[in-house]
């Protein structure tokens, strides 16, 4: 019943975003200007083919669920992906991760390559159950550093260097 | 012609084109290995050292680097999920689950033979029949590329995991996702929200990268050991079985290898259509002729040889166009025809007149080139087997880095970190609620050229979707597309109704 639930809840998600995209995205944010030429179909063409799409499988594998109860076949991919055989304490890790991650991107932006990267790997770190701190920061700065001196000297790859060094 | 060749090979034969070819296909290597990092990258960052040497070096050495680069993606795509380039997008299907289950020689090996079988095999045709090939090429005009998109969509039923429904609604959201950024005929924003990095759409290396490698990282993130064999991200079997590959398990792969080599060839031959396409097209006729469809996504050597064949195949292809007729076969091959014109060379038919022995030695090069590979990748994958003594708590935040970096590294865009890391997220939340990835990504890499040319022949047409079934090869593809898509339905509809009947049989009974 749960798993059921489960599916319906995201089959109906989907059709949701694939009937937002085809009524506020697509004639909010796809330019149709008037003289466009038909022989060339329209730039909402694909968009609205692929949101049409989304919201008829989506609707399809909601009907599935209802007209055929007994039948898994559609729901074993759920068994068979390794995220859900996680419990509650995995979950909230990779939920940490996401966090790390979000924050990375920030800090990449106005702390620049070094700083960040080396607070994030040490989060990351710390995250996988990493007790040795001493341990984790000399991981942390040595391979930041190697990743830069490998990136700026070698691929010629500039980071951006923080608000701090400007 | 053997004139030539026997020219060309005392041009070749030289120290100064080997130590080239050494060179070049051990960055490629190394470029090729890390995620985000492409072989076009590796034959760019080349290209600047190139500038003072002899015709042939120079060319070795990209070459070299475009060979190594191709195969170097496949290492990582085995061994984390993490394809080092987009050509081995469909090696992670199999390989990574062959790593999964202990056997992550094994998965190399296959891959290394294949690539090394499949590249060979395309210089051969590069070799032998390269102006005629070329002269069909040029027949494919915007009509033949779109039904050709259009016949190579049929792939995401074949990779669509145990829900073609799912897999179909992944499909269509790479579909939606491509049509990101500036309209390709019109230049109309499509869901830009007036951010200006969304102008050019989503970048395909941190899609790619997010999707497959970032979602794996923040699930590998989240799993704690639960035993000290699950400490190591990468097991090792200590049954020798395991860590080779044995000559009735390559025999078994032979069909596959050749059939992939013909798909990669014939795809390089077209300009820009790429290695990736080519890789996921050999996977899914594989897993059509295969008598053990059910193991792909599982961990099958087929499905690994399938797609390196697929993708090393174009290499040698793609410079089929470029030395017969001038055109540049894919990004890689434009920049090496800059290394031709800064030599003073322009490629096209009249090169062979001109230069014949020069390009003879140039074809020879890069047979000894597919030799050097062999080799140097074998040391390659030996070390880079030390990877499984890495604790995965220390390498899955050191590989999270890479796939920064190397997305970053693209455009030097903080813009694509975002996107590496949003994607990722999705590709996480898909793969745990059973939607399988490699449809969006096959999708997402393909409707972009499919537009552009589905939307070009209606212009060329006035409008008239005639054009699509009186071109003859255009007709032909869509023959093959009506073909494999019944051929899908009944086959779905078959499954179907075997399963309700395997549900129901033990309560009947």
């Amino acid at each position: 019943m749960r798993e059921k639930t489960k599916e319906i809840t995201i089959s109906a998600s989907i059709m949701l975003l694939g009937l937002v995209t085809l009524f506020y995205l697509i004639p909010a944010q796809v330019d149709v200007s008037e003289d466009f030429e038909v022989k060339s179909l329209s730039p909402a063409f694909f968009p609205e083919l692929a949101a049409i799409l989304i919201v008829l499988l989506s609707g399809i594998l909601i009907v599935t669920w209802f007209v055929h109860r007994k039948d898994r076949a559609e729901n074993e991919g759920l068994r068979e992906s390794s995220g859900s055989e996680m419990t509650a304490g995995e979950e909230m890790r990779v939920v940490g991760a996401f966090i790390i991650a979000a924050l990375y991107y920030l800090g990449f932006k106005y702390l620049g390559f070094l700083i960040s990267t080396v607070i994030c790997l040490a989060g990351m770190f710390l995250l996988q159950g990493g007790k040795r701190g001493f341990h984790i920061a000399a991981l942390s700065v040595t391979v930041a550093l190697g990743l830069f001196a490998f990136f700026h000297y070698v691929m010629k790859v500039y980071f951006p260097v923080g608000i701090l060094f400007r | 012609m053997l004139e030539n060749f026997h020219s060309g090979l005392l041009i070749i034969l030289h120290w100064q084109h080997i130590a080239a070819i050494v060179v070049g296909s051990t960055l490629g290597l190394i470029v090729g290995t890390i995620p985000g990092l492409t072989a076009t990258m590796a034959v760019a960052l080349i290209l600047p050292l190139t500038f003072d040497m002899d015709f042939v070096t120079s060319i070795m050495l990209l070459v070299g680097a475009y060979k190594g680069g191709i195969f170097g993606g496949s290492i990582t795509a085995v061994l984390l999920n993490a394809p080092g380039t987009p050509a081995s997008a469909a090696t992670c299907l199999d390989g990574y689950a062959l790593t999964r289950q202990g056997k992550a020689v094994k998965a190399l090996k296959i891959a290394k033979y294949s690539s090394c079988l499949a590249d060979f095999f395309s210089d051969l045709v590069l070799i032998a029949v390269a102006a005629p090939l070329a002269r069909i090429a040029l027949k494919f005009g915007p009509p033949e590329i779109a039904m050709l998109i259009l016949f190579s969509l049929t792939i995401i039923a074949a990779v669509s995991g145990r829900s073609m429904i799912k897999g179909l609604i992944s499909g269509s959201l790479g579909l939606l996702l491509a049509t990101v950024g500036l309209d390709p005929i019109m230049t109309s924003r499509r869901f830009t929200f007036n951010i200006v990095d969304l102008d050019s759409g989503l970048s395909l290396v941190p899609v790619l990268i997010g999707i497959f490698a970032m979602s794996e990282v923040f699930l590998q993130l989240g799993r704690k050991s639960r035993s000290e064999a699950d400490k190591f991200a990468i097991i090792h079997s200590k049954d020798p079985a395991d860590n080779r590959v044995s000559w009735r398990e390559f025999k078994g792969c032979i069909r596959t290898i050749l059939r992939g080599s013909a798909i990669g060839t014939g795809i390089g031959v077209i300009p820009g259509i790429g290695t990736g396409i080519a890789s996921f097209m050999s996977y899914a006729r594989a897993k059509r002729a295969s008598k053990h469809p059910d193991m792909f996504g599982r961990g099958s050597l087929e499905g690994i040889a399938a797609s390196e064949a697929g993708n090393s195949a174009v290499v040698g292809a793609t410079f089929i166009p470029l030395l017969t007729i001038g055109i540049p076969g894919d990004i890689i091959t434009a920049v090496i025809m800059g290394a031709f014109m800064m030599q003073g060379l322009i490629p096209g038919p009249l090169l062979f007149k001109s230069h014949a022995a020069t390009i003879y030695a140039i074809f020879i090069g890069f047979i000894i080139c597919d030799i050097v590979y062999f080799i140097i990748g074998s040391l390659f994958m030996k070390y880079s087997a030390h990877l499984s003594k890495i604790p995965r708590s220390t390498l899955f935040p050191i590989v999270f880095m890479f796939c920064i970096v190397g997305s970053y590294a693209v455009h030097n865009s903080i813009f694509d970190v975002g996107v590496v890391i949003v994607f990722g997220i999705v590709g996480y939340y898909m793969s745990k609620f059973g939607f399988a990835l490699a449809p969006f990504m096959i999708a997402f890499i393909l409707s972009p050229i499919g537009e552009t040319a589905l939307r070009q022949s209606l212009l060329m047409s006035s409008g008239s979707p005639s054009i699509f079934a009186t071109r003859p090869i255009s007709a032909v593809f869509l023959g093959l597309t009506i073909v494999a898509v019944t051929g899908i339905v009944r086959g779905y509809i078959r499954e179907r109704n075997r399963t309700i009947r395997l549900m129901n049989g033990p309560k009947q009974a």
